[in-house]
């Protein structure tokens, strides 16, 4: 570029600080806009007595025509509050990479994935004219106050990711919590009120290199719109119910017999599902092939006695 | 004077560049319509009479819109397959989901498939589902599909991208190259479309395509991101298979089973690398995003 040009360029630059200073914040102002999502921690009442259990809401809202579709959140709480649980049956998370749990004192952490991504949640029975696209709640935290004074819950990582096909991390703005814990020992429990059993559900029997070394494994995943699903039992052919986690691994390899599973929501009620696997090239049993055998021998003998007694008595008649 | 002129006009044109983009950045939404009524027993909905039998009935959501002509359409409920359905000549559909609904929150999600089984990205509506009331959702325009004739093409050949979107609509194709170029071409009755792209515009390297549609005032997303190189030799994609990022399995699908195998390297050493889908040597959130974006149920 010509000498004399780039120092105009400099001088005009240096002498237009302000119309600069106005040009970059509306560049900013734009592009802000179009890359945020915004993490809010509410809960209904601030101020709680010890001993008093209570939901902490974690609640996503994408900015206009934003989408997410993975989030991975810790967040850090004060030592007079303990973590108790979660809640996710309201959750707008269809699959959880993990769970609300605690990894290390005082970080509960979560992570999840939404399918085709999040835009916003609309109420058809409560449309808003303005705006139709409220936030989707993530989980319900239920947290205890311990000890009488402030108390906080921060987030201290918070990823959201856009629904690009890239995993493009989003500007993630958040809102952090305050809560007063007061002189007042009052013990309560969270009240579970939901006698709807987790939904139906289908399980599917996998085999795969890449899972648990090639060995047989069931695949399920419930859901229940009340209080979410707490955990889940399986019970295989000459086994007791026992719990499960998906992906799990079927105790007989290859699977013998129907294998059920069974979905508990947070207020007991529960719902049941079967698979009859149907293995090609199944291993049968030693004792079995035995058996089969001697079965076979024994048609055998039994043809040829009845083939001969056929033949002795026509030949008694002749 | 000159000089400032110059320098005044080198920033104005800087300014409305940055606009522009930020303003191509958020693509104008679909014109979607969502609606309920309450269908519970006696509502005024319902219609009188009836009396006495108990009849109840069933929460329902109802999707309508645009696919492919004669293409199959599936419904996801919470990312899982809950029902499909055969979209008509004119690419018109509408489906209905009246069992396993209760009250809360639900992920709905539509994709299509054309006639060569390539898939369109997610349609996803979050809504609160009340119960005993019927749900419609109208205006859906599922995102054309798009592949190309060669995964490498020598620079200066033609690159053809072709796909399936509704018939006679104006299709817009952006190709993603240190500055992102916009093409369009047409859908035929069939609802097929082509575009012959002259690559002597594009760098030596890995570029990306994708595509959108409109049609009488209504328009699609882009949909599905298709990669493709510039380089020194054509090499021609190979037919069959589905090919899908994500799928681990390999059973033409991205759902439950994917998510499962990926949900085990998760934090785990040495994964394979099928399962790394961002190729950074760990299995991570960021390869579940990029399962959530593929996913097919």
């Amino acid at each position: 570029m010509n000498i004399n040009i780039r120092k105009n360029i400099i001088a005009f630059f240096l002498k237009n600080t302000i119309v600069l200073a106005v040009f970059f914040v509306c560049n900013l102002f734009f592009i802000q806009n179009a890359f945020a999502v915004t993490l809010t921690l509410k809960t209904e009442n601030n101020t709680r007595h010890q001993q008093e259990q209570f939901f902490v809401d974690v609640f996503l809202l994408p900015d206009k025509n934003e989408n997410v579709n993975a989030f991975d959140v810790s967040l850090s709480y004060s030592s007079n509050l303990t973590f108790i649980g979660s809640n996710d049956g309201s959750s707008i998370v269809n699959l959880w990479v993990e769970k609300p749990n605690v990894q290390e004192e005082g970080n509960v952490s979560f992570s999840g994935i939404i399918p085709g991504g999040f835009s916003g949640l609309v109420n058809p029975m409560n449309l808003d004219p303005i705006n139709n696209q409220k936030p989707g709640l993530l989980t319900e935290l239920i947290f205890v106050g311990n000890n009488e004074g402030p108390s906080f819950i921060n987030f201290n990582k918070q990823t959201t990711l856009a629904n690009d096909g890239l995993g493009t991390a989003l500007e993630t703005k958040i809102n952090n919590l305050i809560i007063n814990i007061d002189k007042k020992i009052i013990p309560s429990t969270i009240n579970l009120n939901d006698t709807i059993p987790p939904e139906p559900f289908s399980i599917t029997l996998s085999q795969d290199p890449a899972l648990f070394d090639g060995k047989y494994t069931i695949i399920f995943e419930a859901k229940d719109k009340g209080t979410g699903i707490n955990y889940y039992e399986a019970k295989e052919e000459g086994t007791d119910w026992q719990k499960a986690e998906s992906p799990y691994p079927t105790i007989h390899q290859p699977p013998t017999g129907t294998i059920f599973v069974k979905a508990v929501d947070y207020n007991g009620n529960s719902t049941v599902e079967e698979i009859t696997p149907n293995v090609s090239g199944k291993e049968i049993p030693i004792y079995s092939k035995l058996l089969a055998i001697v079965l076979v021998l024994l048609v055998v003998a039994l043809i040829i006695f009845f083939i001969r007694f056929i033949k002795r008595k026509i030949h008694r008649v002749i | 004077m000159k000089k400032f002129l110059f320098c005044f006009i080198i920033i104005f044109i800087l300014f409305f560049s940055f606009q522009i983009k930020a303003f191509t950045v958020v693509s104008p939404p679909q014109p979607l319509l969502i609606s309920a009524i309450v269908v519970s027993p006696g509502g005024g909905n319902n219609g009188g009479g009836g009396g006495g039998g108990g009849y109840i009935v069933p929460t329902s959501v109802t999707f309508s819109g645009r696919a492919y002509p004669s293409s199959k359409v599936s419904l996801l409920k919470d990312g899982q397959l809950a029902i499909t359905t055969v979209a008509g000549p004119d690419s018109k559909f509408l489906i209905t989901l009246n069992s396993g609904l209760s009250e809360g929150n639900y992920l709905f999600s539509l994709f299509s498939e054309d006639s060569a089984g390539r898939h369109s990205t997610l349609f996803n509506v979050s809504l609160f589902i009340t119960s005993g009331t019927a749900t419609t959702v109208s205006g859906i325009f599922i995102t054309p599909t798009i592949a190309v004739d060669k995964s490498e093409v020598k620079q200066g050949d033609n690159l053809v991208i072709f796909g399936e979107s509704t018939p006679a609509s104006d299709i817009v194709i952006s190709v993603h190259s240190p500055i992102e170029v916009f093409k369009s071409t047409h859908s035929d009755q069939s609802g097929a479309y082509l575009l012959n792209l002259d690559t002597s515009f594009l760098d030596y390297g890995q570029h990306q395509t994708k595509s959108k549609a409109s049609v009488a005032n209504e328009i699609s997303t882009f949909g599905p991101i298709v990669t493709f190189k510039v380089g020194s030799s054509n090499i021609f994609t190979k037919g069959g298979g589905c090919s899908l990022v994500g799928d681990l399995n390999n059973d033409c699908k991205v759902n439950l089973v994917d998510f499962s195998i990926l949900a085990y390297w998760y934090k785990r050493a040495n994964p394979p690398t099928k399962v790394d889908l961002n190729k950074d040597g760990k299995v991570s959130i960021v390869d579940f995003s990029i399962m959530a974006y593929y996913w097919t149920g």
